[in-house]
């Protein structure tokens, strides 16, 4: 097995262009396989207890949050996953973490920041001990 | 610092994948709306989704997996006072796998109350190994 140790990868042809073999003969685009941004937080605190690319979150209203990037997204458009948490017979579980739409669309996810809401199993908003996120999409 | 400056990484063989060290890769993710006329509004390693259902959408991935049993993440919304659409949802089978195959799977949506809806803001994020 080989190893090369290095810094930095960058696309020769196109910066952000990098073809990897992932599989017995698939190959794909290094960039959009890799996740933009990430965290893990509670919330009782606006401090992560661990995040990638983010800069701040928000304590917005009960069960909402909003975390801002540090390098911000190309377009509205990118792909967020969310996972929240649930707690036997504990009324405040956050056990569905949804991304929170103000209007009937996609428009209020912006490219600098997104806004996550916990709720329990009749809909109502609750805090969540452990919320969790991801994001897929272009950087701009 | 070192840079090295390259448009493909292959294994050493020249075919096999690349191992990235403590880390995984997404193989597909996917940015849909299901109101109306369903559409991809961004994505990547798909080639088509399909409207199976009220609140069901069926995506076909361009590369396809190794296996059936790759890991699935869905993107939820909540918008709050009004019915939830798309609020949950999972990955639609009918036995457990059925639905899963190594180029498709489904993404099944309900409201708060438990309704088949359509999401206006749905889709999933994929991991595992491509064939």
């Amino acid at each position: 097995m080989s190893e090369i140790k290095v810094d930095n990868l960058t696309g020769k042809t196109t910066a952000n262009d990098i073809t990897v073999t992932v599989g017995a003969s698939a190959t794909m685009s290094l960039e959009q396989g890799l996740a933009k941004a990430w965290g893990h937080f509670t919330m009782s605190s606006t401090t992560p207890r661990d995040s990638f690319n983010i800069s701040s979150l928000t304590d917005d209203k009960t069960g909402i949050f909003t975390a801002d990037y540090v390098s911000n997204m190309s377009s509205v458009n990118y792909s967020p996953s969310t996972g929240g948490t649930h707690r036997d017979a504990v009324s405040e579980s956050g056990w569905v973490l949804a991304v929170q739409h103000a209007g009937s669309g996609a428009d209020d996810m912006t490219t600098g920041e997104l806004s996550l809401s916990a709720h329990n199993g009749t809909s109502a908003l609750v805090d969540t001990v452990q919320a969790t996120f991801q994001i897929f999409g272009d950087l701009a | 610092m070192s840079e090295l400056r390259a448009d493909t990484i292959t294994a050493s063989d020249g075919t096999s994948p690349v191992t990235l060290t403590k880390q995984e890769a997404a193989k597909a993710w996917s940015n849909i709306g299901q109101i109306g006329t369903q559409v991809i509004r961004d994505s990547f390693n798909i080639s088509s989704i399909s409207d199976i259902a009220v609140g069901r959408t069926q995506i076909t991935v361009t590369s396809s997996f190794a296996n059936n049993t790759y890991h699935a993440n869905l993107t939820l919304r909540m918008q709050s006072t009004v019915s939830n659409a798309g609020s949950c949802g999972g990955i639609d089978t009918s036995d457990g796998t059925s639905s899963i195959t190594t180029s498709q799977h489904q993404l099944s949506y309900r409201q708060a109350g438990g309704a088949d809806t359509d999401t206006p803001y749905g889709g999933s994020l994929i991991l595992g190994d491509l064939a």
